[in-house]
């Protein structure tokens, strides 16, 4: 069990909870790959992330670690059901604690935080949706629908060079001229998306 | 050639932030995003024409001494403004938890560079910056970008799509089938496809845990469906089958029997769907948008308000019922579009 995977869970589900009063899986493994890819933006390597990501049987992005990790914590009644649908989740009291004592004593968490926040922003500013159809359109997902290959971001992949490529181009465009992360982020989904978000 | 990227960074209002009020600008806009989602679930945004929300740029400070009008403070409920009759409202938030409210129509001029200011007027959204402001580009499907419908059911979204957007046909895309602004006619040819795009926009941004929403080409009657809905990690696929009812500018008429017929295709491609599909759990919709009018072809002027109103309740009887013959067939949804007779 990778512990940065745990820490991924409960801190992304609860800033969602806020947002959209529950989470599921499948809303973490997709704010958690936003997150690595705004990282890589951000001149860290994707292995530095800790954990990959490969492509599930819908072409979304999926880490067999997150699953581990909401199983191990809805085990340990650190995330409980939200509703008679057993896809979505609300973090336990004792999850909460956890979360906490984490964040706060734990500076290993802090850099990746950064990211995290970054992805959870991107759904403050928009909804949920619309980030998620622009992140399925980036060049690694759109290539591995394609793909019978499944790891995601390999570096010997076409894609993932074509991803660096694009991620070259933005900051070339920004120029270094804005310190907030959102403003790549922003601006590479508009991307994406062929159409202005913002 | 100039990047891509470069018109969508010129264009994008947390751009234009960071470059006038600096990073703290980000962090106020994002504090106050969270405020504005707060308001938007409890009001009916559709009801107002204007609604602006501030918050200073100096976190513990509040803004509106500065403007002008009868503002007042709110305890912790917004339930003043739920209930607000005013056509405008504008709200103060501060970080220590104050609430400031107006029904005035408050000229936040004054306070621009001093606070971030939203503002929704009509569909509209915008940020202000320093000297102006910025358009939020309006995406199909959403009735504002903080607005918090989410759906986790299908049959949620179209109850919500029904009453929300196709009813007064508030999606830019679904305007597209109106011949005019009086909504009396359908125009000709993509009129179906117009439907179709405008509910896979909404339930592509509106419904939780999906893997797909695809438009499909209905290229013959055995295979008539418009969209189909995939669900991530199961086997469950909804099909949709759009008609529409009423009369296009050139006397294509589409009367019930169009909905009658509509329900036996979709039940028929359930059935052969099944055959090659049997372990696929797989679920039909029939969508009718109906835009029936009594008195159709009379000039716009001598029409009344009952006579665009005449099909409004009038439910369609089908024979058969298939969704109390079948468990993989929802009850007929009929989407009835208003038409305007004030233009």
């Amino acid at each position: 069990m990778k512990h940065f995977a745990l820490f991924d869970v409960l801190y992304l589900g609860q800033n969602l909870e806020t947002r959209i009063k529950d989470f599921s899986l499948n809303e973490i493994q997709i704010l958690s790959y936003l997150g690595c890819l705004m990282s890589i933006y951000d001149g860290n390597n994707s292995s530095d992330w800790g954990y990959f990501f490969s492509k599930n049987n819908s072409g979304y992005p999926y880490s067999i670690e997150l699953s581990n990790a909401m199983e191990l914590l809805s085990n340990k009644k650190m995330i409980v059901q939200s509703s008679k649908n057993n896809e979505y989740f609300n973090t336990g009291a004792t999850g909460i604690d956890f979360i906490d004592k984490l964040s706060n004593q734990l500076s290993i968490y802090s850099n990746r935080k950064q990211y995290l926040d970054v992805a959870l922003n991107c759904i403050t500013l928009a909804p949920f949706g619309v980030i998620r159809t622009a992140l399925l359109n980036e060049p690694v997902l759109t290539s591995a629908k394609r793909k019978s290959s499944i790891l995601l971001l390999e570096e010997s992949d076409f894609a993932t060079n074509l991803l660096y490529a694009q991620f070259q181009e933005l900051r070339t465009a920004l120029n270094n001229e804005f310190e907030s992360l959102l403003i790549p982020a922003f601006t590479w989904l508009s991307g994406n998306l062929n159409h202005q978000i913002g | 050639m100039e990047s891509k990227f470069c018109d969508i960074v010129s264009n994008l209002f947390i751009a234009k932030l960071e470059k006038d009020f600096g990073f703290e600008g980000i962090e106020r806009a994002l504090f106050l995003a969270n405020k504005i989602k707060s308001v938007y679930d409890v009001i009916d945004i559709r009801k107002f024409e204007n609604i602006k929300i501030v918050t200073s740029l100096e976190k513990y400070r509040t803004i509106n001494d500065k403007l002008i009008g009868t503002i007042y403070e709110l305890n912790s409920s917004l339930e003043l403004v739920t209930f607000s009759p005013s056509k405008s409202i504008f709200l103060e938030f501060t970080e220590s938890g104050k609430i400031f409210f107006s029904e005035d129509d408050i000229d936040t001029e004054s306070i621009k560079g001093l606070a971030i200011i939203y503002e929704k007027i009509g569909e509209y959204e915008y940020f202000h910056n320093k000297t102006d402001k910025d358009l939020l580009e309006p995406i199909a499907g959403i009735d504002s970008y903080f607005a918090p419908n989410t759906f986790k059911s299908l049959d949620e979204a179209l109850e919500h799509y029904k009453t929300n957007v196709a009813k007064n046909t508030t999606c830019y895309i679904l305007r597209g089938i109106w011949n005019d602004d009086n909504k009396i006619k359908i125009v000709d040819g993509s009129s179906e496809a117009i439907m179709r795009n405008s509910l896979c926009q909404f339930l592509r941004h509106r419904l939780r845990g999906l893997r797909e929403v695809m438009p499909e080409q209905n290229v013959n009657e055995r295979n008539p469906v418009d969209i189909k809905v995939f669900w991530n990690n199961t086997k469950h696929i909804a099909f949709i089958e759009i008609k529409w009812l009423g009369k296009s500018i050139s006397n294509t008429t589409y009367s019930q029997r169009r909905a009658l017929e509509g329900a036996k295709q979709l039940a028929d491609y359930l059935d052969e769907y099944l055959q090659q599909n049997p372990n696929v759990v797989s679920n039909g919709y029939l969508v009718v948008f109906d835009a029936r009018r009594r008195k159709i072809d009379s000039p716009i002027s001598e029409l009344t308000v009952e006579d665009v109103n005449f099909y409004r309740d009038k439910e369609i009887a089908y024979q058969p019922k298939y969704e109390e013959q079948r468990d993989d067939f929802a009850k007929p949804l009929r989407f009835f579009l208003n038409a305007n007779l004030s233009n």
